[in-house]
């Protein structure tokens, strides 16, 4: 029988995280993760329990760590360091945000490294077999949105990076916490009673940060590559109306480039994998403010599906 | 003034039937091409040609007048493209 991590307790993991480390698998990629903050470990323990537990692994892509650098500064100044392969590419933060600084550590790794995929910032999900890429600035209601859609039935890909196989333009999960902050965090806690949040972590660079746990079946497909669809650049826009507007694809693939971390990277191959992602998809732009008339807006661009 | 498109990089070139995208591989980057520099580009792909003759050939692949304006214009597209390296003249 599988193993999750939920199968063990908060003090377990918490040992585990101190000693070996916690071999966690998202989509393609292992990370090794230790760290001495119980913090960090409640915050997997909740988040990524639905995960599967490996006691071990032959192949890690991120060995990362979150710690204090010594013992004075854990007394007198408790703050982390995050550690990459024994480096610390980040300024240390206050013990308070660990969880938030390991998630965005996590989303660093994946946004510097991989290049054997086009990397998007995005949110992907997946509705009757195609995908919904939504490649946006911070700021745009990309979050919010996704974890709503999410709540009402569409599988989580990827809050945060929308993978492009260079072979075939599917997309690759990569199934982890939905990232909300600041007023969001109320809005989908209003909007679903059975949203799970994670830590939460204040006065941080972006303001109050939580994450919200992926549901069940997201997690368990998070090896399941999907064909793309659809292509919709969203934007909040305070009492704006719900308005969903073809775009043509020229600008469209325009638009996905500015917010990918390796177009340019990859050359020839991350222009004919565009190509291929945009040949693929239907384009829109869509501006919301009500997330039930969203919701409602995306259910029927699902029945399109073909 | 002899016109080419310098052979050491890869240009492609995309459309989905609205616009034109351009592909350069010495940058990185991707242009979206106006309707002028398109066929100022495909016709480069197939072989050096001067600056006269070439704007003709945009002038009639669009049925323009070759006036003073459009001249001008395309002298705008034409440096446009050269400071990017897209364009090359010898």
């Amino acid at each position: 029988m599988t193993s999750r991590i939920s199968d063990f307790d908060i003090d377990h993991l918490h040992a585990l995280l101190k000693s070996s480390g916690l071999f966690l698998k998202t989509g393609p990629f292992t990370y090794r993760i230790r760290s001495s903050v119980r913090s960090v470990a409640e915050g997997l323990f909740l988040l990524y329990g639905q995960n599967r537990f490996f006691p071990e692994m032959e192949f890690v892509d991120f060995d990362i760590r979150l710690d204090s650098p010594n013992s004075l500064r854990r007394r007198f100044r408790p703050k982390l360091d995050f550690y990459f392969d024994h480096q610390t590419p980040f300024k240390p933060l206050p013990i308070s945000q660990a969880f938030a600084f390991l998630e965005w550590g996590m989303n660093w790794c994946v946004s510097v490294h991989m290049n054997q995929y086009l990397k998007l910032h995005a949110a992907v999900l997946e509705k009757n077999g195609r995908a919904l890429v939504m490649p946006a600035a911070p700021g745009s209601g990309k979050s919010t949105l996704c974890a709503a859609l999410m709540l009402r039935g569409w599988r989580l890909l990827s809050d945060e990076h929308a993978l492009v196989s260079l072979h075939d333009s599917h997309l690759i999960p990569v199934c982890r916490p939905i990232s909300l902050k600041n007023k969001s965090i109320k809005v989908i806690e209003q909007f679903d009673n059975k949203a799970l949040f994670g830590p939460l972590c204040k006065d941080t660079h972006k303001g109050t940060v939580t994450h919200m746990r992926p549901d069940a079946r997201s997690v368990e497909l998070d090896d399941t590559p999907v064909k793309p669809g659809w292509m919709v650049f969203p934007k909040y826009i305070v009492e704006g109306e719900t308005r969903l507007t073809e775009r043509i694809k020229e600008t469209a693939f325009l638009k996905a480039g500015e917010q990918s971390f390796n177009y340019s990277l990859l050359g020839a191959k991350g222009f004919e994998t565009m190509s291929k992602l945009i040949e693929a998809c239907d384009c829109y732009n869509f501006s919301y403010s009500n997330l039930d008339e969203a919701v409602e807006t995306f259910e029927k661009l699902s029945a399109t599906a073909v | 003034m002899s016109l080419y498109i310098p052979p050491d990089f890869e240009l492609i070139l995309k459309s989905y039937g609205n616009e034109t995208l351009l592909f350069h591989s010495a940058s990185g980057d991707t242009l979206l091409l106006g309707p002028t520099a398109v066929p100022l580009v495909q016709r480069l792909r197939q072989g050096p040609l001067d600056k006269q003759p070439l704007f003709e050939h945009v002038a009639e692949q669009l049925n323009y007048e070759v006036d003073d304006e459009f001249i001008s214009h395309m002298e705008e597209v034409l440096s446009g493209l050269m400071k990017r390296d897209i364009v090359a003249a010898q």
